[in-house]
Protein backbone atom coordinates (compact mmCIF):
# COMPACT_ATOMS: atom_id res chain seq x y z
CA UNK A 1 0.00 0.00 0.00
CA UNK A 2 2.55 2.60 1.07
CA UNK A 3 5.16 1.43 -1.71
CA UNK A 4 2.42 1.93 -3.94
CA UNK A 5 1.31 5.32 -2.95
CA UNK A 6 4.59 6.09 -2.64
CA UNK A 7 5.61 5.04 -6.59
CA UNK A 8 2.16 6.82 -7.70
CA UNK A 9 3.24 10.28 -5.85
CA UNK A 10 7.31 10.30 -7.37
CA UNK A 11 5.79 9.56 -10.38
CA UNK A 12 3.34 12.22 -10.10
CA UNK A 13 6.11 14.56 -8.55
CA UNK A 14 8.50 13.61 -11.67
CA UNK A 15 5.73 14.35 -14.32
CA UNK A 16 5.09 17.68 -12.78
CA UNK A 17 8.02 19.04 -12.66
CA UNK A 18 9.59 17.81 -15.85
CA UNK A 19 6.45 19.54 -17.63
CA UNK A 20 7.30 22.57 -15.87
CA UNK A 21 10.99 22.68 -16.32
CA UNK A 22 10.36 21.39 -20.00
CA UNK A 23 7.93 24.44 -20.80
CA UNK A 24 10.54 26.91 -19.63
CA UNK A 25 13.17 25.39 -21.56
CA UNK A 26 10.89 25.45 -24.63
CA UNK A 27 9.60 29.26 -23.92
CA UNK A 28 13.58 30.27 -24.84
CA UNK A 29 14.51 27.90 -27.46
CA UNK A 30 11.28 26.96 -29.55
CA UNK A 31 10.84 30.31 -31.90
CA UNK A 32 7.22 30.42 -33.11
CA UNK A 33 5.01 30.23 -29.97
CA UNK A 34 2.64 32.68 -30.16
CA UNK A 35 2.33 35.01 -27.53
CA UNK A 36 -1.21 34.15 -26.09
CA UNK A 37 0.25 30.25 -26.01
CA UNK A 38 3.31 31.27 -24.17
CA UNK A 39 1.08 33.21 -21.60
CA UNK A 40 -0.99 29.80 -20.84
CA UNK A 41 2.50 28.04 -20.34
CA UNK A 42 3.83 30.70 -17.99
CA UNK A 43 0.59 30.31 -15.99
CA UNK A 44 0.57 26.51 -15.93
CA UNK A 45 4.51 26.26 -14.99
CA UNK A 46 2.83 28.62 -12.17
CA UNK A 47 0.74 25.84 -11.01
CA UNK A 48 2.40 22.67 -11.37
CA UNK A 49 5.62 23.66 -9.99
CA UNK A 50 4.04 24.32 -6.59
CA UNK A 51 2.41 20.92 -7.20
CA UNK A 52 5.57 19.35 -7.72
CA UNK A 53 7.05 20.46 -4.86
CA UNK A 54 4.30 19.64 -2.06
CA UNK A 55 4.19 16.13 -3.85
CA UNK A 56 7.67 16.26 -4.03
CA UNK A 57 8.05 17.09 0.33
CA UNK A 58 4.95 14.64 0.42
CA UNK A 59 7.61 12.14 -0.33
CA UNK A 60 9.33 12.77 2.86
CA UNK A 61 6.51 11.91 4.40
CA UNK A 62 5.71 8.65 2.66
CA UNK A 63 9.12 7.94 3.38
CA UNK A 64 8.79 8.27 6.92
CA UNK A 65 5.66 6.37 7.00
CA UNK A 66 7.26 3.14 4.73
CA UNK A 67 10.43 3.35 7.54
CA UNK A 68 8.12 3.07 10.69
CA UNK A 69 6.63 0.03 9.19
CA UNK A 70 3.74 1.21 7.37
CA UNK A 71 2.70 3.35 11.08
CA UNK A 72 0.70 6.58 9.45
CA UNK A 73 1.40 9.05 12.73
CA UNK A 74 5.20 8.38 11.26
CA UNK A 75 4.09 11.21 8.67
CA UNK A 76 4.33 14.27 11.36
CA UNK A 77 7.45 12.32 13.04
CA UNK A 78 9.59 14.79 12.38
CA UNK A 79 12.66 12.86 13.96
CA UNK A 80 12.20 10.83 10.95
CA UNK A 81 12.35 13.38 8.75
CA UNK A 82 15.49 14.11 9.69
CA UNK A 83 16.87 11.09 9.31
CA UNK A 84 15.35 10.98 5.38
CA UNK A 85 16.41 14.27 4.74
CA UNK A 86 19.87 13.83 6.44
CA UNK A 87 22.43 13.15 3.14
CA UNK A 88 22.09 13.53 -0.37
CA UNK A 89 18.22 12.87 -0.33
CA UNK A 90 17.97 16.35 1.94
CA UNK A 91 20.46 18.48 -0.25
CA UNK A 92 18.88 16.93 -3.40
CA UNK A 93 15.60 18.34 -2.30
CA UNK A 94 16.67 21.51 -0.64
CA UNK A 95 17.99 22.15 -4.87
CA UNK A 96 14.98 20.94 -6.00
CA UNK A 97 12.88 22.85 -4.30
CA UNK A 98 15.35 25.97 -5.34
CA UNK A 99 14.33 24.87 -8.52
CA UNK A 100 10.98 25.18 -8.59
CA UNK A 101 10.45 27.53 -6.41
CA UNK A 102 12.58 29.63 -9.56
CA UNK A 103 10.22 28.33 -12.20
CA UNK A 104 7.30 30.49 -10.73
CA UNK A 105 9.58 33.38 -12.09
CA UNK A 106 7.74 32.12 -15.31
CA UNK A 107 4.53 34.15 -13.51
CA UNK A 108 6.21 37.37 -14.23
CA UNK A 109 5.83 38.89 -17.61
CA UNK A 110 8.96 39.95 -20.11
CA UNK A 111 12.31 38.08 -20.58
CA UNK A 112 13.25 37.96 -16.90
CA UNK A 113 10.58 36.07 -16.09
CA UNK A 114 11.38 33.86 -18.39
CA UNK A 115 14.75 34.28 -17.51
CA UNK A 116 14.54 33.25 -13.92
CA UNK A 117 12.31 29.99 -15.14
CA UNK A 118 15.14 29.12 -16.99
CA UNK A 119 17.20 29.36 -13.93
CA UNK A 120 15.07 27.29 -12.20
CA UNK A 121 14.67 24.55 -15.34
CA UNK A 122 18.65 24.19 -14.78
CA UNK A 123 18.40 23.80 -11.07
CA UNK A 124 15.71 21.04 -11.09
CA UNK A 125 17.32 18.78 -13.54
CA UNK A 126 20.90 19.58 -11.30
CA UNK A 127 18.87 17.75 -8.24
CA UNK A 128 18.65 14.52 -10.37
CA UNK A 129 21.98 13.83 -9.81
CA UNK A 130 22.90 15.09 -6.01
CA UNK A 131 20.46 11.65 -4.84
CA UNK A 132 20.50 7.92 -5.51
CA UNK A 133 23.11 5.62 -6.95
CA UNK A 134 24.49 8.14 -9.19
CA UNK A 135 25.65 11.16 -6.71
CA UNK A 136 27.23 8.12 -4.26
CA UNK A 137 28.87 5.62 -6.49
CA UNK A 138 29.39 7.11 -10.12
CA UNK A 139 32.24 9.84 -10.95
CA UNK A 140 31.08 13.86 -11.39
CA UNK A 141 31.41 12.81 -14.76
CA UNK A 142 28.70 10.87 -14.97
CA UNK A 143 26.50 13.49 -12.48
CA UNK A 144 27.35 15.86 -15.54
CA UNK A 145 25.96 13.54 -18.03
CA UNK A 146 22.56 13.08 -16.16
CA UNK A 147 21.84 16.55 -15.63
CA UNK A 148 22.58 16.90 -19.55
CA UNK A 149 20.26 13.67 -19.55
CA UNK A 150 17.30 15.08 -17.68
CA UNK A 151 17.23 18.51 -19.66
CA UNK A 152 17.19 16.91 -22.95
CA UNK A 153 13.98 14.92 -21.12
CA UNK A 154 12.80 18.21 -19.79
CA UNK A 155 12.73 19.91 -23.28
CA UNK A 156 11.31 17.15 -24.98
CA UNK A 157 8.07 16.76 -22.92
CA UNK A 158 8.09 20.42 -22.19
CA UNK A 159 6.52 20.76 -26.07
CA UNK A 160 3.68 18.53 -25.46
CA UNK A 161 1.41 20.52 -23.99
CA UNK A 162 1.55 23.40 -26.35
CA UNK A 163 1.79 21.89 -28.98
CA UNK A 164 -1.17 19.84 -28.43
CA UNK A 165 -3.10 23.24 -27.73
CA UNK A 166 -1.86 24.52 -30.96
CA UNK A 167 -2.71 21.55 -33.25
CA UNK A 168 -6.65 21.61 -32.10
CA UNK A 169 -6.61 25.52 -32.61
CA UNK A 170 -4.27 26.45 -35.03
CA UNK A 171 -2.92 23.79 -37.43
CA UNK A 172 -0.45 25.41 -39.73
CA UNK A 173 1.34 27.73 -36.40
CA UNK A 174 1.65 23.93 -35.01
CA UNK A 175 3.14 22.72 -37.97
CA UNK A 176 6.25 25.57 -37.56
CA UNK A 177 6.36 24.95 -33.97
CA UNK A 178 6.43 20.88 -34.59
CA UNK A 179 8.73 21.79 -37.09
CA UNK A 180 11.40 24.18 -35.30
CA UNK A 181 11.51 22.00 -32.24
CA UNK A 182 11.77 18.93 -34.56
CA UNK A 183 15.25 20.23 -36.05
CA UNK A 184 16.85 20.96 -32.36
CA UNK A 185 14.84 17.40 -31.11
CA UNK A 186 17.18 15.36 -33.42
CA UNK A 187 20.57 16.76 -31.62
CA UNK A 188 18.74 16.45 -27.86
CA UNK A 189 17.80 13.23 -28.76
CA UNK A 190 20.75 12.09 -29.98
CA UNK A 191 22.42 13.84 -26.65
CA UNK A 192 19.55 11.68 -24.19
CA UNK A 193 20.59 8.51 -25.44
CA UNK A 194 24.70 8.68 -25.40
CA UNK A 195 23.88 10.67 -22.06
CA UNK A 196 21.43 7.74 -21.07
CA UNK A 197 23.71 4.96 -21.81
CA UNK A 198 27.11 6.21 -20.53
CA UNK A 199 24.79 6.93 -17.35
CA UNK A 200 23.51 3.21 -17.37
CA UNK A 201 26.91 1.96 -17.90
CA UNK A 202 28.79 4.00 -15.48
CA UNK A 203 26.32 2.47 -13.09
CA UNK A 204 25.87 -0.74 -13.72
CA UNK A 205 28.99 -2.16 -15.63
CA UNK A 206 27.56 -4.08 -18.31
CA UNK A 207 23.96 -3.88 -19.38
CA UNK A 208 23.44 -7.52 -20.47
CA UNK A 209 24.72 -8.66 -16.75
CA UNK A 210 22.24 -6.14 -15.37
CA UNK A 211 18.98 -8.12 -16.64
CA UNK A 212 19.83 -10.34 -13.93
CA UNK A 213 18.68 -7.64 -11.40
CA UNK A 214 15.56 -6.48 -10.51
CA UNK A 215 16.64 -3.07 -11.12
CA UNK A 216 18.38 -4.03 -14.70
CA UNK A 217 14.80 -5.69 -15.62
CA UNK A 218 12.95 -2.63 -15.16
CA UNK A 219 15.63 -0.58 -16.84
CA UNK A 220 15.14 -3.14 -19.61
CA UNK A 221 11.49 -2.07 -19.33
CA UNK A 222 12.16 1.68 -19.80
CA UNK A 223 14.69 1.53 -22.50
CA UNK A 224 11.46 -0.71 -24.53
CA UNK A 225 9.32 2.08 -23.47
CA UNK A 226 11.84 4.27 -25.05
CA UNK A 227 12.18 2.81 -28.28
CA UNK A 228 8.19 3.23 -28.67
CA UNK A 229 8.67 6.59 -27.84
CA UNK A 230 11.24 7.70 -30.55
CA UNK A 231 8.85 5.72 -32.82
CA UNK A 232 6.08 7.95 -32.61
CA UNK A 233 7.89 10.79 -32.62
CA UNK A 234 9.47 9.75 -35.74
CA UNK A 235 6.09 9.93 -36.76
CA UNK A 236 5.35 13.33 -35.64
CA UNK A 237 8.71 14.72 -36.81
CA UNK A 238 8.24 12.68 -40.39
CA UNK A 239 4.65 12.59 -41.16
CA UNK A 240 2.70 14.62 -39.26
CA UNK A 241 4.47 18.02 -39.21
CA UNK A 242 4.93 18.24 -42.47
CA UNK A 243 0.92 17.31 -42.88
CA UNK A 244 0.21 20.06 -40.14
CA UNK A 245 2.54 22.75 -42.33
CA UNK A 246 0.57 21.79 -45.51
CA UNK A 247 -2.88 22.21 -44.05
CA UNK A 248 -4.10 18.87 -44.10
CA UNK A 249 -7.52 18.73 -42.34
CA UNK A 250 -7.20 15.73 -40.27
CA UNK A 251 -3.54 16.21 -39.49
CA UNK A 252 -4.29 18.83 -36.04
CA UNK A 253 -6.37 15.80 -34.93
CA UNK A 254 -3.74 12.69 -36.12
CA UNK A 255 -1.21 15.25 -34.33
CA UNK A 256 -2.93 15.12 -31.03
CA UNK A 257 -3.53 11.57 -30.90
CA UNK A 258 0.17 10.92 -31.63
CA UNK A 259 1.10 13.14 -28.80
CA UNK A 260 -1.11 11.67 -26.42
CA UNK A 261 0.62 8.14 -27.18
CA UNK A 262 3.54 9.65 -26.69
CA UNK A 263 2.94 11.55 -23.46
CA UNK A 264 1.36 8.01 -21.58
CA UNK A 265 4.35 6.33 -22.78
CA UNK A 266 7.05 8.59 -21.18
CA UNK A 267 4.47 8.28 -18.35
CA UNK A 268 5.00 5.01 -18.46
CA UNK A 269 9.21 5.78 -18.52
CA UNK A 270 8.27 8.00 -15.54
CA UNK A 271 6.76 5.69 -13.94
CA UNK A 272 8.79 2.50 -14.23
CA UNK A 273 11.97 4.90 -12.97
CA UNK A 274 9.44 5.42 -10.21
CA UNK A 275 9.73 2.42 -9.14
CA UNK A 276 13.30 1.61 -9.27
CA UNK A 277 14.46 4.75 -7.61
CA UNK A 278 11.28 4.11 -4.89
CA UNK A 279 12.36 0.43 -4.10
CA UNK A 280 15.22 -0.92 -5.72
CA UNK A 281 18.52 -0.17 -6.75
CA UNK A 282 22.08 -1.01 -9.23
CA UNK A 283 23.20 -3.94 -7.53
CA UNK B 1 -13.97 9.78 -27.74
CA UNK B 2 -11.86 5.82 -29.50
CA UNK B 3 -8.31 8.20 -28.39
CA UNK B 4 -10.07 8.75 -25.14
CA UNK B 5 -10.62 5.43 -24.53
CA UNK B 6 -7.46 4.01 -25.64
CA UNK B 7 -5.50 6.54 -23.74
CA UNK B 8 -7.44 5.74 -20.63
CA UNK B 9 -6.75 2.09 -21.12
CA UNK B 10 -3.00 2.49 -21.56
CA UNK B 11 -3.38 4.91 -18.35
CA UNK B 12 -4.82 1.87 -16.77
CA UNK B 13 -2.04 -0.12 -17.38
CA UNK B 14 0.90 1.71 -16.11
CA UNK B 15 -0.95 2.29 -12.88
CA UNK B 16 -1.83 -1.68 -13.01
CA UNK B 17 1.61 -2.39 -13.83
CA UNK B 18 2.77 0.00 -11.27
CA UNK B 19 0.76 -1.38 -8.65
CA UNK B 20 2.02 -5.26 -9.26
CA UNK B 21 5.44 -4.49 -9.92
CA UNK B 22 6.04 -3.10 -6.36
CA UNK B 23 5.42 -5.89 -3.64
CA UNK B 24 8.19 -8.38 -5.39
CA UNK B 25 10.38 -5.53 -6.12
CA UNK B 26 10.93 -4.77 -2.60
CA UNK B 27 11.65 -8.30 -1.69
CA UNK B 28 15.06 -7.31 -2.73
CA UNK B 29 17.52 -7.04 0.03
CA UNK B 30 20.63 -6.69 0.62
CA UNK B 31 20.95 -9.02 3.26
CA UNK B 32 24.33 -11.04 2.99
CA UNK B 33 24.21 -13.46 5.75
CA UNK B 34 22.30 -13.96 8.57
CA UNK B 35 22.81 -15.20 12.17
CA UNK B 36 20.57 -17.76 12.59
CA UNK B 37 20.50 -18.48 9.13
CA UNK B 38 17.28 -17.71 7.05
CA UNK B 39 14.90 -20.45 6.78
CA UNK B 40 16.45 -22.33 9.74
CA UNK B 41 14.56 -24.44 12.12
CA UNK B 42 16.18 -23.95 15.70
CA UNK B 43 15.10 -26.04 19.08
CA UNK B 44 16.40 -23.09 21.70
CA UNK B 45 15.36 -20.23 21.10
CA UNK B 46 18.05 -17.69 19.68
CA UNK B 47 19.39 -14.81 22.68
CA UNK B 48 19.45 -12.12 18.99
CA UNK B 49 19.47 -11.89 15.21
CA UNK B 50 22.43 -10.84 13.64
CA UNK B 51 22.23 -9.61 9.96
CA UNK B 52 24.79 -8.69 7.64
CA UNK B 53 24.82 -6.15 4.81
CA UNK B 54 26.87 -5.49 1.36
CA UNK B 55 26.60 -1.92 2.35
CA UNK B 56 26.36 0.53 5.13
CA UNK B 57 22.63 0.92 6.18
CA UNK B 58 20.78 3.01 8.89
CA UNK B 59 18.37 0.73 10.58
CA UNK B 60 15.06 2.73 11.36
CA UNK B 61 12.74 -0.17 12.78
CA UNK B 62 13.01 -3.66 13.29
CA UNK B 63 9.94 -6.21 13.62
CA UNK B 64 9.32 -9.61 14.57
CA UNK B 65 5.86 -11.30 14.03
CA UNK B 66 5.23 -15.23 14.91
CA UNK B 67 2.78 -17.01 13.11
CA UNK B 68 0.35 -16.46 15.64
CA UNK B 69 0.08 -13.01 15.24
CA UNK B 70 2.51 -11.94 17.88
CA UNK B 71 4.89 -8.89 16.78
CA UNK B 72 7.49 -7.44 18.95
CA UNK B 73 8.78 -3.69 18.08
CA UNK B 74 12.65 -3.97 18.91
CA UNK B 75 15.40 -2.09 19.01
CA UNK B 76 19.09 -2.18 16.68
CA UNK B 77 22.26 -2.49 19.08
CA UNK B 78 23.75 0.29 17.91
CA UNK B 79 20.59 2.49 17.13
CA UNK B 80 20.34 4.24 14.08
CA UNK B 81 23.46 4.63 13.53
CA UNK B 82 25.01 3.51 9.87
CA UNK B 83 26.74 -0.34 10.27
CA UNK B 84 26.92 -3.23 7.53
CA UNK B 85 25.82 -4.86 10.61
CA UNK B 86 22.40 -4.90 12.49
CA UNK B 87 21.98 -6.72 15.58
CA UNK B 88 19.03 -7.08 17.84
CA UNK B 89 18.68 -9.01 20.80
CA UNK B 90 14.99 -10.86 21.23
CA UNK B 91 12.56 -11.30 24.25
CA UNK B 92 11.40 -14.36 25.03
CA UNK B 93 10.15 -16.36 22.89
CA UNK B 94 7.96 -19.42 22.84
CA UNK B 95 7.73 -22.13 19.67
CA UNK B 96 6.19 -21.05 16.53
CA UNK B 97 7.23 -19.45 12.85
CA UNK B 98 8.69 -15.67 13.23
CA UNK B 99 9.57 -12.93 10.61
CA UNK B 100 11.75 -10.30 11.34
CA UNK B 101 11.45 -7.17 8.78
CA UNK B 102 13.69 -4.43 8.80
CA UNK B 103 13.24 -1.17 6.99
CA UNK B 104 15.83 1.89 6.48
CA UNK B 105 18.49 3.91 4.59
CA UNK B 106 21.25 3.07 2.62
CA UNK B 107 23.82 5.52 2.11
CA UNK B 108 22.35 7.07 -0.38
CA UNK B 109 19.07 7.54 0.95
CA UNK B 110 17.33 5.00 -0.58
CA UNK B 111 14.98 3.47 1.51
CA UNK B 112 15.58 -0.30 1.98
CA UNK B 113 13.52 -3.61 3.61
CA UNK B 114 14.25 -6.60 4.22
CA UNK B 115 13.49 -9.66 6.56
CA UNK B 116 14.23 -13.68 7.50
CA UNK B 117 12.54 -16.30 8.80
CA UNK B 118 12.79 -19.14 11.38
CA UNK B 119 11.01 -21.49 13.18
CA UNK B 120 11.59 -22.56 17.06
CA UNK B 121 10.63 -25.90 17.24
CA UNK B 122 8.34 -27.63 20.00
CA UNK B 123 10.82 -29.09 22.67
Amino acid sequence: MIETLTVITKAMAYGSGLVAAGQALCLWAVPGVPASECSIMRRQVGWLAPLALALAWGLVALQAVFLAGGRWQAAVDFELWAFVLEGPTGLSLGVETVGLILLTGLLWPGRVGAGVGLVGALVYCLAFALSGHVAVTASVWHQALLVVHMLCLVFWVGIFPPLYRLAGRQPRVAGGVAEAFGQRAVGVVGLLVVAGAVTLTGLVGNPLTALDSDYGRLFAVKLGLFALVLMAAAVNKLVLSPALSRGEPSAGRRMQRSLWLEGILIGGIIVVTSIFTTLTGPG
Amino acid sequence: MARVGFSRLLLFLLLFTAASLAPPVLAHSQTTKSTPMDGAVLEEAPEQIELQFDSAMRVISVTLTSDAGETFALSPQGGRDASSQLIVDLPALSPAEYHLEWRGLSADGHSMAGGMTFTLAND
